[in-house]
C-alpha cells in the first residue's frame, strides 16, 4: 500500500499505467471524431480536387483532454485508492503497551479515541501481541499482558475521568512493572496537554519501547484540542466565561448558559484568536435571569473541563442604599454611602433611589425588588415601612444597616440588637481606651476566613443594651469582644447591623479591603425574589438562607459531582468531604471530583478550571511517531472514481453527437428562436414608442383628481357611469344634457353639464345622482370599486339602474336583468319594490302616476318601504328616506337626449312627445326626489295637521 | 433550270406567258425525344431549394411534352415510341412512372433522323463517358438540347466544418477538414466540368441550358421552348429592369 497525503493506494501499481498517458494522447490526437456525413451527387468531382488535405483532422483539445481525464480516472480507481488509510504500524516483537490519557480532556473526542484504540487493539490481535492497558487517569492500575480479547472487554470499562490524568504516577508504576523490557510497541493515545509533570512518562516509554519497538504518540489535531471553560473574574459584574484552549487558536464556539435544571438562558459566541490560548466571552443577562445560571458549559464540547459550575458566589445581586441625609452630592467622601457604593458596585447591581423621602425610597426599593438594602445611619422607621421593610425580610432579603449618629439616639425594631442609647468612644483624649482591633473572625461567622488588617481600628461604635436578650448572631467583633457586626435572622432574611458607620467617621473599616469582602459576603446571603436555582439541585431553590450560614462551618460533603462528559451526577464513593477554608484552593482529583460540595442549596461549586489555570499543550516527543487521530474512517474511493468516469464518458458521448453533426441539427432550430426573439423585441420596440404616443395626449388630458373634484364639486352636476360603450356613454351624456336643459328650465336647480365617472378611478362623493346604464356585457365590480359604489349609496348617494330594455318584469330577469345582477349582486341591496303610487318619487315636483322613457311600461323599482318603525327612523337619518338606488328599464337618457338645437334625438315608443315630456318630468321628479328628499311626504300630512289644527 | 419537268404547274403557266415550277414542302410532325434523370444523384435536395433535381427535372419534361403536344409535334421517351395528340404527356407520364432504371447516361436508343431529343440530367458523370454517348445519338442525325438541373448545394458548396462527402451513386467518399477551404477549388471544378460540356454539345451543335432547383422552372422552360424553336440566338436572358429603388437582381448566365 502506497500513501500519498490522505489517500492510500491498495493497488499501486496500477499507478504505473499513468505512464501511458501522453500515448492515449498522441492516440486521441489522431483519432478525430466522426465528421458530419453529407450525401453530395458531385462527390467525384470533389475527388478530383487534389489539394483536398486530408489531414488527419485532430480532435479538439478539450476533447482530448476530456478523454485523457477519463483514461486517468479509471487508472486511478483501478488502483483502488482509499481516503484516509488506516496507517499506524507497529515494530517489534513485544507487547503493546497503550497508555490512554483518560482525564477530562480527553473527554470531548472519547469516541474517537475509543475507535483509535480498539483500532490498536485490532491490529495487536491481529499480529497476536498481548496489551498491556496503561490509563493515565490518578488511581487507575496498569494491566497485566492481555489477549486482544480481554483488552477489548477492559477498555469496555474504561470512561474519562473529570480530572486532571497523573501521568508521573504511570510512569513510576511502569517503572516498577516493566522497567526490565525495552520491546514494547508503545502507543500513547494522549490528550495532547501537559500537565506540569514534565517528561517523565515520555521518557520512561522511550525507554520502554527501546530500540526494538515502537514509540508512536497520537495527539488531537488543532481543532481536537481540549477546551476547558473557567470563569472570568467578574469585576464589572456580567457573567462571562473564560475559555481555555489546548492548542493555539483560531477557534471559534458558543458557550451556553443553564440553569440547574439545565434550561438553557443565554449563548455566547467566543472566539480563541490566531496564536491566542484563551478568551474571554461575557454574557449580557438581565440580572434576573443571571442569577438563575447555575452552569456555564462550551457547547459541543462534553468534557468535566467545558463545564464551568456556579453557587451563590457568584451570583449578581442588587442593593438598595439609602442614607437618611442628603450630603452625598455636596460632600461625597464623607457621604455614608460612599464607600458602601464603591465597595458592593463591582459585585452587585447598586440601586440608590432619588427619592429623599426614607418611607418612599424604601418602597421603590421593594418595588425593585432588590435582595438587600442598606440603610446609613437611619435612625426611626416610620411605621409602614418597617411593616414593609418586615415583610420584605420574611421572603428573605438581607438588611443592612449602619450606625450613626441617628442611631445612636435611638433605633427601632429593625436591629439585630437593643441598642444602648448612646455610643461608645474609644481612645479619645479623656480616655484610657485605645482605639480597637478586630479580633479574628469566628468559625460561624459567614466572614470566616477572611483577614483582618493590622491597622484597622474602630474609633467609637453603637453598643449592643446587654440587659435585652437576644438571639442576634456576633459576625465581627473588636478585639475586647465587644459585637462589632451582629446580625439577627428575621424570617428568611437577615438584618445585619454594622456597629459603626459607613463612613470613615467612627472607624477606618470602609477604607479596607476587608469592608468590600464582608459586605460582599452579606450581600450573597441575600435571596431570592426571582427564583435563584443554587447549584445543581432544583429543590434547593427555596432553601434558607439560615442552612447556608449555619451549617457550612463543617466540612462540605459531595453533593453532586461531574462525570468525565461533563454530567452532574450523584458523587461518586471515593469523593471525600473538603473542608471549608480549602475548597477555594484544592486541586479536583478522584477524592475531590469537580462538582458541588456542601449543603443542598448553599453547596459550593469546585471547578477544574480556577482562575489561574492555564493549559499547556504537550510538547512533541523526541524519537516517536507523531500523529493525529484517524478522526475520519477509511473511505474507498474507487466507486466514486467510476462514477466520475461514466459522467465523464456520457459527457463525451454528447460532445461526439455535438461535434458530428448535433449542432447542425439544432442550428436552424437555434436560428429560428433567434428570430423570433429578435422580433419579439422589435415588436416590442415598435410598441412601445405607439403606446407612448397613445399616452402622452391622455395623460396632457387627464385632470388630476383635484381638477376632476373642482369640476364636480364647484357647480352641482348630474353624473353618469361610464360604461366603456361610446354609444351607451354618447346617450348618457345626451340625455342627462337634455334633463339638464330642462332642469335649468323648469326649476331653481341649474346644473351644469353633465360628467362621466369612471367607477373605478374617479370619486363618486360629489354627485347627488348617478345615472347608471347597464350594458349587456358588464363585467362584475372589482371588489374596491364594490366598496366604493356601496359607500356612495349608504352616505345618501342616488343611483339610477337603468337596464334600457323594456324588461317590465322583476330586476334580474333577462340579459340586462342578469348583468345588473352581475353588476350589484354583491352588494348590500335593500328590498325593492315597484313605486307605490304614494311614494314621493311620484310628488317630489311633477304629479306622476308612471315614469316611462324611450319606453314605456317598464316599471321603476325602489328600495322598499321600512315595514318597521325602527327601520324607517334609521334610515331617515340616514339618507332622510331617500331610497339609495332606483332601477328602471325603459332608457331614460334615450328619452331626454337632446341635439345642439335642443331636438330629440331618439324617437319614444310607442311615441308622442307626451311621453318624452312625461320621462322629462319623471327625470325631474328623480332629481327633485334626490335632492330635496322625503320632505314633499310631509306635505301629504298637512291637510291632516290643519284638520287637526281645526282650521 | 435544273427543275424537273414534272415539276413544272402547268394549271398555273398556262394562265400566263411564264412558267411556273411547283415546289413543295414536306410538313411533317417534328419528333422530340425527352429523357430525365432519375437515378439516385438526381433525388439530391439540400436545404437551399424547394425541390429535388428529380422532381424538377420531371417537372420541366412533362411540361414541355405538354407544350410539344398542344403544337402537334410528336412527343416520346427515348426508349419508347412517340406519342401524339392530347393524350401524349399523359402517356409520357405514365411511362416515366414505370421508368425504373438508375442510369445516368441517356440510352443509346434507336432513333428516327431528324428528330431532336431532350436529355433532363445533372450530368456529372464524366466528360468522355458522356461524350462518347452523346456522340452516337448526334450519328444517328439527331439534335440535342441538355437541360442540366443542379442543386444550389451543388453550385456553391455551402458546407463547413469537419465533412464527409458521400456520392449518392458509387461508393466514393471524400473527407474534408474542412469544407470550406474546398469551395474555391470545388467552384474552379465545376464550372471546368461545365466548360468540357459545353465544348462536347458545342461540337455537335446542341444546346446547354442550366437550371438551379431553386429558380422557377418557367425560366428554364422559356430556354428550351426557344431553343426547341431554334430560335435560341435570338434569346437573351435579360435581367428585370431594375425598379428604382430596389436592390439590382443579379443575372445569372445560363
Amino acid at each position: 500500500m502506497m500513501t500519498i497525503g490522505a489517500i492510500g493506494f491498495l493497488q499501486p501499481w496500477m499507478l504505473a499505467a499513468l505512464a501511458a498517458l501522453p500515448a492515449i494522447w498522441w492516440l486521441l490526437r489522431l483519432t478525430p471524431p466522426s465528421p458530419q456525413v453529407v450525401v453530395f451527387p458531385p462527390t467525384r468531382l470533389l475527388k478530383d480536387l487534389k489539394s483536398t488535405e486530408e489531414t488527419p483532422a485532430h480532435s479538439p483539445w478539450w476533447l482530448t483532454a476530456l478523454r485523457m481525464l477519463l483514461a486517468a480516472l479509471i487508472i486511478l480507481a483501478l488502483a483502488r485508492p482509499v481516503l484516509n488509510p488506516d496507517r499506524q504500524t507497529f515494530a517489534g516483537e513485544g507487547p503493546l503497551l497503550l497508555v490512554i490519557d483518560n482525564g477530562w480532556a480527553s473527554a470531548a473526542h472519547w469516541a474517537e479515541r475509543r475507535e483509535a484504540i480498539e483500532a490498536a487493539i485490532d491490529r495487536a490481535g491481529r499480529d497476536g501481541r498481548a496489551v498491556v492497558l496503561a490509563p493515565t487517569a490518578p488511581g487507575q492500575p496498569v494491566s497485566d499482558p492481555l489477549s486482544a480479547e480481554q483488552a477489548r472487554e477492559r477498555i469496555g470499562g474504561l470512561t474519562p475521568e473529570p480530572y486532571a490524568p497523573d501521568r508521573a504516577a504511570l510512569a513510576e508504576t511502569l517503572q516498577k512493572q516493566f522497567g526490565d523490557r525495552t520491546d514494547f510497541s508503545v502507543f500513547w493515545l494522549s490528550d495532547g496537554l501537559a500537565y506540569n509533570e514534565g517528561d517523565v512518562l515520555a521518557s520512561t516509554l522511550k525507554k520502554l519501547a527501546g530500540d526494538a519497538g515502537s514509540f508512536a504518540v497520537l495527539s488531537p489535531e488543532k481543532d481536537g484540542a481540549a477546551l476547558a471553560l473557567g470563569q472570568a473574574a467578574g469585576a464589572s459584574g456580567e457573567l462571562a466565561g473564560r475559555v481555555l484552549s489546548g492548542a493555539a487558536g483560531p477557534r471559534v464556539g458558543v458557550i451556553k448558559a443553564l440553569t440547574g435544571r439545565g434550561e438553557p438562558l443565554g449563548e455566547v459566541e467566543f472566539k480563541i484568536a490566531e496564536n491566542a490560548v484563551e478568551t474571554t466571552a461575557r454574557f449580557d443577562l438581565p440580572l434576573e435571569i443571571r442569577n438563575q445560571v447555575a452552569r456555564i458549559e462550551i457547547a459541543d464540547e462534553r468534557s468535566a473541563g467545558a463545564v464551568n459550575l456556579l453557587d451563590a458566589r457568584s451570583q449578581w445581586h442588587r442593593v438598595g442604599i439609602v442614607s437618611g441625609e442628603s450630603r452625598e452630592a455636596a460632600q461625597p467622601l464623607l457621604s455614608p454611602l460612599y464607600y458602601v457604593q464603591r465597595a458592593l458596585s463591582p459585585y452587585a447591581d447598586v440601586i440608590t433611589p432619588t427619592e429623599g423621602n426614607v418611607a418612599n425610597a424604601v418602597h421603590d426599593l421593594i418595588e425593585h425588588k432588590v435582595s438587600t438594602i442598606v440603610l446609613a445611619d437611619i435612625g426611626k422607621l416610620v411605621a409602614g415601612t418597617q411593616e414593609e421593610l418586615e415583610a420584605w425580610l420574611a421572603s428573605g432579603g438581607v438588611l443592612i444597616r449602619f450606625a450613626g449618629p441617628r442611631l445612636e439616639q435611638g433605633g427601632d425594631e429593625l436591629l439585630p440588637v437593643a441598642l444602648r442609647r448612646g455610643g461608645r468612644s474609644l481612645g479619645g483624649s479623656l480616655s484610657w481606651s485605645t482605639p480597637q482591633p478586630l479580633a479574628p473572625f469566628d468559625e460561624k461567622s459567614p466572614f470566616r476566613g477572611l483577614s483582618v488588617p493590622e491597622d484597622l481600628r474602630v474609633n467609637r461604635q453603637v453598643l449592643a443594651d446587654p440587659t435585652v436578650a437576644s438571639d442576634a448572631e456576633v459576625w465581627a467583633a473588636l478585639a475586647d469582644g465587644t459585637p462589632l457586626v451582629t446580625a439577627a435572622k428575621q424570617g428568611h432574611g437577615y438584618i445585619v447591623l454594622f456597629h459603626v458607620t459607613a463612613n470613615s467617621d467612627w472607624s477606618n473599616l470602609p477604607l479596607s479591603g476587608l469592608f468590600v469582602e464582608m459586605l460582599r459576603r452579606v450581600v450573597t446571603l441575600g435571596s431570592v425574589k426571582s427564583g435563584i436555582e443554587t447549584g445543581g439541585d432544583a429543590s434547593s431553590v427555596e432553601a434558607s438562607p439560615a442552612s447556608r450560614v449555619a451549617t457550612s462551618s463543617s466540612a462540605l460533603s459531595p453533593l453532586q459531582t461531574l462525570d468525565g462528559f461533563g454530567h452532574l451526577t450523584a458523587p461518586p464513593l471515593r469523593a471525600a468531604p473538603i473542608a471549608p477554608d480549602k475548597i477555594d484552593n484544592i486541586v479536583p482529583g478522584p477524592d475531590h471530583p469537580p462538582g458541588y460540595y456542601g449543603p443542598s442549596g448553599a453547596a459550593r461549586a469546585l471547578n477544574l478550571v480556577a482562575a489561574k489555570t492555564v493549559l499547556t499543550p504537550l510538547r512533541p516527543i523526541e524519537g516517536s511517531t507523531a500523529s493525529g487521530y484517524t478522526l475520519k474512517k477509511p473511505m474507498a474511493l474507487e466507486p466514486w472514481l467510476y462514477f466520475a468516469a461514466i459522467g465523464l464518458f456520457a459527457i463525451d458521448i454528447l460532445a461526439m453527437l455535438f461535434l458530428s453533426g448535433g449542432l447542425r441539427l439544432r442550428r436552424p432550430a437555434v436560428g429560428a428562436s433567434v428570430a423570433v426573439l429578435a422580433a419579439a423585441a422589435l415588436i416590442s420596440f415598435a410598441a412601445e414608442p405607439v403606446r407612448a404616443q397613445e399616452s402622452a395626449p391622455d395623460a396632457a388630458a387627464t385632470p388630476t383628481p383635484e381638477d376632476f373634484a373642482l369640476k364636480a364639486s364647484l357647480q352641482t352636476r348630474l353624473a353618469y357611469v361610464v360604461t366603456g360603450d361610446a354609444e351607451i356613454d354618447r346617450t348618457s351624456e345626451e340625455g342627462l344634457s337634455g334633463l339638464s336643459k330642462v332642469l335649468r328650465a323648469r326649476t331653481a336647480l341649474e346644473p351644469a353639464e353633465p360628467m362621466g365617472v369612471d367607477l373605478d378611478k374617479d370619486e363618486l362623493a360629489f354627485f347627488p345622482v348617478l345615472y347608471w346604464p347597464v350594458r349587456a356585457d358588464a363585467q362584475p365590480l372589482s371588489d374596491t370599486t364594490l366598496a366604493k359604489v356601496d359607500a356612495f349609496m349608504k352616505q345618501g348617494g342616488l343611483i339610477v339602474f337603468d337596464t334600457r330594455d323594456h324588461q317590465t318584469g322583476l330586476p334580474g330577469a333577462g340579459e340586462q336583468g342578469q348583468a345588473l345582477t352581475r353588476l350589484i349582486g354583491q352588494l348590500d341591496i335593500p328590498p325593492l319594490e315597484p313605486v307605490p303610487a304614494t311614494h314621493v318619487l311620484t310628488k317630489s315636483f311633477y304629479l306622476m302616476h308612471s315614469f316611462p322613457g324611450r319606453w314605456d311600461g317598464g316599471a321603476l323599482w325602489v328600495e322598499a318601504e321600512a315595514q318597521d318603525e325602527a327601520e324607517r327612523s334609521e334610515r331617515s337619518r340616514r339618507t332622510d328616506g331617500v331610497s339609495s338606488l332606483i332601477i328602471t328599464s325603459n332608457d331614460l337618457a334615450g328619452a331626454w337626449a337632446l341635439d345642439q338645437s335642443n331636438r330629440p334625438i331618439y324617437p319614444t315608443v310607442p311615441g308622442g312627445e307626451v311621453q318624452r315630456e312625461m320621462a322629462f318630468r319623471a327625470g325631474v321628479n328623480i332629481v327633485m326626489y334626490a335632492l330635496t328628499g322625503n320632505y314633499k311626504a310631509d306635505q301629504v300630512h298637512v291637510p291632516a295637521l290643519l284638520e287637526r289644527l281645526g282650521q | 433550270m435544273n427543275d424537273a419537268r414534272t415539276g413544272i404547274d402547268w394549271r398555273r403557266s398556262a394562265s400566263s406567258d411564264h412558267l411556273f415550277v411547283r415546289e413543295r414542302e414536306w410538313e411533317a410532325a417534328h419528333t422530340v425525344w425527352l429523357w430525365v434523370d432519375v437515378s439516385p444523384s438526381m433525388r439530391f435536395r439540400s436545404t437551399l431549394a424547394p425541390v429535388s433535381k428529380e422532381s424538377r427535372g420531371l417537372v420541366l419534361a412533362l411540361a414541355l411534352a405538354e407544350l410539344l403536344a398542344r403544337g402537334g409535334e410528336r412527343v416520346g421517351l427515348m426508349d419508347g415510341p412517340p406519342f401524339t395528340g392530347r393524350a401524349a404527356a399523359r402517356r409520357v407520364a405514365e411511362m416515366l412512372l414505370g421508368d425504373t432504371s438508375d442510369a445516368s447516361l441517356p440510352p443509346n436508343a434507336k432513333l428516327s433522323r431528324f428528330s431532336e431529343c431532350l436529355l433532363v440530367s445533372d450530368f456529372l458523370e464524366p466528360i468522355p463517358a458522356m461524350a462518347e454517348r452523346f456522340e452516337e445519338i448526334a450519328a444517328q442525325g439527331v439534335r440535342g438540347h441538355l437541360v442540366q438541373v443542379l442543386d444550389p448545394a451543388e453550385e456553391t458548396l455551402p458546407y463547413e466544418g469537419r465533412t464527409e462527402f458521400a456520392a449518392s451513386e458509387g461508393r466514393e467518399r471524400v473527407i474534408a477538414g474542412r469544407a470550406e477551404t474546398l469551395r474555391e477549388l470545388y467552384q474552379e471544378r465545376l464550372k471546368r466540368h461545365r466548360i468540357d460540356l459545353t465544348d462536347v454539345t458545342r461540337r455537335l451543335g446542341w444546346s446547354f441550358i442550366v437550371h438551379h432547383t431553386d429558380r422557377p422552372p418557367e425560366e428554364a422552360l422559356l430556354a428550351i421552348h426557344s431553343r426547341l424553336a431554334g430560335s435560341e440566338r435570338d434569346y437573351r436572358y435579360r435581367p428585370p429592369r431594375p425598379i428604382a429603388g430596389a436592390e439590382p437582381i443579379a443575372g445569372r448566365r445560363p
